[in-house]
């Protein structure tokens, strides 16, 4: 089957001309680092490293040639794999086979009962996590469903506590075997330390993780053209769980983030510029200090909206600058991500839809990114509603059957029934062939519930149920009858570890159980 | 008199920052007091910019630009001024994203969202400690920190009371990712829930308590 595309939107010579501005880039301008291990990667590559900041402390720009940046895409595999841990689970394949989408969140959730908003505790985490689950379109889950459980911690009282992140993330894979994507979340050493051992944990051991990972850490520069690390004393920053990541063989798709007009040049080329940029800067540290390191070449940026400040990674203009570092990445035969995160509005509705679509269908046309992670979150990543993950779901799968394109077998175009068909004047039906009867399921497309194939008055007859209605009762019956295939052994060896976590952090006794307690589904 | 101070007010708008620096020292040498030049000059452009972007009809460049225009007219002027002479000015206002944090942008947004709104805007940078925070809060009105990363709200808990036991007077305004109403509250300093109210907030503290 001939699927369908759209031509690319960069021709090969713009191509070679944003490759040479962005060498240049590094060469005139460089890249400031300040983490030890890091710079001396850049150091050990052939870099030269200028002298030491004040601020940020320590840091140094380093510049780099166009050999170096060549060796370094050498080294660099052009595919890997994550390996999922549970049964049923689809290995997700960067560079090598279609694409995968996953799903990220919010720090609100919609409340199904009360019908409002409100801030997400890790009770919310299991329900969350099974309708993702459920939902045959993601492929892989982008940190969590919620990015802050109010109930062990309220915002103000975060940097008390050391282990929400954890709970987070383990919360999460007990709940669906999907692979994850890692990204920073502000934290401590304990914290990055958790994650990796949850990833070895649910891989079979340390080395088992190194040979099939089931997840990856995204690794963002402060965009422009910085990766830095924490100071003694701070919290952890983006250079930190970089290092991490080398040392313990996380993959790392290099997702810069700008926002054009803010920290990237408000013009499309400009930013795919700096894009490619700061992608080739740290794959010469990483594929330096651990050559064949899996990386891709992620794209988290996005346009900045002149009147409120907000990042929007949905737009128009976004999506042009994700199709151009998706095609450069084609162009150095790596994989890649594009990580659009939130939709701009804040709550399930007409705008989220178009939202979606237009990136989903814009992505998928493309057939040149490899990893989409775009569900979920809503209002710029404030809020989350498991409403709008099973509509998701039904957008992605109207979109997939028809990009597919259109089958010419040999039986597609049933000439013999056709002519036995005969005339429309005269009766003709095709709902009796057997062409019809074979075809009809992989030839059209297969509508669930979400989808209203009523007329209008039969609509008004049965309720007059509105899509967010006709998809609460979706999330119900997910709730009720979807079972994630979690190994129990699996899930013993995780809660195991996270009471240990509680007892490192000398949680008191009930307050521990109440804790456990929430990571069960209810 | 008028042409002079109306040409002005146009190219403050349109920020163009050369235009506006010719046409205050036209204006200035013209004999046209430096009040003069700011109140009629400079705040009429800028009160039309908060005007406009309020209701959408310009964005966010517009107002970087007359801001940064702004700040070189009003440079001009202060050297204009005879000793012990002192502009009549909203307030001057310090801002920086505190120690351990590098996000700028929303720093960045409230700096310009402040000089439109007619206030001296002294930008500390990002990853601002205690004592950059302390060396400037004798010259200033108020005091702004940004804060992204929830583990450097110690260090913006810290820096509020510091700059509270200098100067119990001092408006204080946090904001960003990281901080909350309710800390503001419990800390007893503003909080500003985006870069857009900081200005309004800051200017009615000023009033009421300043």
């Amino acid at each position: 089957m001939n699927n369908l595309r759209v031509e690319g939107v960069l021709t090969d010579a713009q191509k070679e001309k944003i490759h040479r501005s962005a060498v240049s880039l590094l060469e005139s301008l460089g890249f400031l680092c300040n983490h030890p291990q890091i710079l001396e990667s850049f150091h050990q590559a052939g870099c030269t490293l200028g002298d030491e900041m004040s601020k940020p402390k320590s840091a140094r720009v380093v510049k780099f040639s166009e050999e170096i940046i060549a060796d370094a895409l050498d080294k660099a595999p052009s595919e890997f794999t994550l390996y999922p841990y549970v049964p049923g689970c689809k290995p997700l394949k960067w560079g090598s086979e279609g694409m995968h989408i996953g799903i990220s969140g919010g720090m609100m959730t919609w409340d199904l009962q009360t019908g409002k908003y409100r801030d997400a505790e890790l009770r919310d985490f299991p329900p969350a996590c099974r309708v993702i689950d459920a939902c045959e379109n993601f492929d892989a889950i982008l940190g969590y469903p919620f990015y802050h459980a109010n109930d062990l911690a309220t915002k103000e009282e975060i940097h008390e506590i050391t282990y929400m992140s954890t709970f987070m993330e383990a919360t999460t894979m007990l709940h669906t075997g999907k692979p994850h994507i890692r990204i920073y979340l502000t934290s401590t050493k304990d914290e990055l330390d958790d994650a990796l051992k949850l990833y070895q944990i649910a891989a079979g051991g340390r080395e088992a993780f190194r040979k099939k990972p089931n997840g990856a850490i995204m690794a963002s520069p402060t965009s422009p053209l910085s990766l830095i690390g924490c100071e003694e004393g701070e919290a952890l920053d983006w250079a930190d769980w970089v290092w991490a990541a080398i040392q313990e063989g996380v993959p790392l798709p290099v997702a810069p983030c700008g926002i054009m007009g803010a920290t990237a040049p408000v013009s499309v080329s400009g930013t795919i510029v700096q894009n490619v940029a700061e992608f080739l800067a740290l794959i010469v540290a990483i594929e330096t200090a651990n050559p064949g390191h899996p990386i891709a070449f992620g794209d988290f940026s996005g346009s900045m909206d002149m009147l409120t400040g907000e990042k929007a990674t949905h737009r128009p203009e976004s999506l042009l600058v994700h199709l151009g570092s998706s095609e450069m990445a084609r162009y150095y035969n790596k994989p890649s991500l594009w990580e659009l995160g939130s939709a701009e509005s804040p709550l399930a509705d007409a705008q989220v839809a178009w939202e979606r679509t237009q990136s989903y269908l814009t992505a998928f046309l493309s057939g040149k990114v490899d990893v989409v992670m775009s569900g979920g979150g809503m209002g710029f990543l404030r809020s989350f509603d498991m409403r709008e993950v099973v509509i998701e779901n039904e957008i992605i799968s109207r979109i997939k059957h028809m990009v597919k394109g259109i089958n010419f077998d040999e039986e597609s175009i049933p000439l013999d029934q056709m002519i036995e068909a005969g005339f429309g004047a005269t009766g003709a039906s095709f709902l009796k062939t057997v062409h019809t009867k074979k075809y009809y399921k992989s030839e059209q497309w297969k509508r669930s519930s979400l989808t209203s194939a009523l007329n209008a008055d039969k609509w008004i007859d049965k309720g007059q149920k509105s899509l967010l209605d006709r998809s609460a009762e979706r999330v119900q019956e997910i709730l009720e009858k979807h079972e994630p295939d979690i190994p129990e052994g699996y899930q013993k060896e995780i809660r195991a570890f996270l009471q240990d976590v509680l007892d490192r952090e000398k949680v008191d006794k009930d307050e521990a159980r109440k804790i456990m307690d929430k990571t069960y589904y209810q | 008199m008028e042409m002079i101070l109306k040409k002005l007010q146009d190219a403050v708008y349109e920020g163009d920052e050369i235009e506006s620096e010719n046409l205050a020292r036209e204006a200035l040498s013209g004999n046209i007091a430096p009040q003069v030049v700011v109140d009629e000059g400079l705040r009429p452009a800028l009160a039309r910019l908060g005007d406009e972007f309020e209701k959408g009809e310009i964005a966010l460049p517009e107002l970087v630009f007359a801001g940064d225009a702004a700040v070189k007219v009003t440079k001009i002027i202060e050297k204009a001024l005879s000793a012990g002479e002192k502009l009549n000015i909203k307030g001057i206002f310090a801002i920086g994203t505190i120690q351990g944090d590098i996000h700028a942008i929303g720093k960045d947004l409230v700096s310009a969202m402040m000089r439109a709104a007619g206030f001296q805007v002294i930008d500390l940078g990002v990853d601002v400690s205690l004592d950059e925070f302390m060396a400037v809060i004798d010259k200033v009105d108020a005091v702004g920190i940004s804060s992204f990363i929830s583990l450097s709200i110690s260090h913006v808990e810290e820096t509020v009371k510091q700059l509270k036991n200098r100067n119990k007077n001092l408006k204080v305004i946090i904001g960003g990712a990281a901080v909350t109403p309710n800390l503001a509250e419990k800390w007893g300093v503003l909080f500003g829930i985006d870069a857009f109210s900081a200005a309004r907030i800051i200017d009615e503290a000023l009033k009421n308590g300043g």
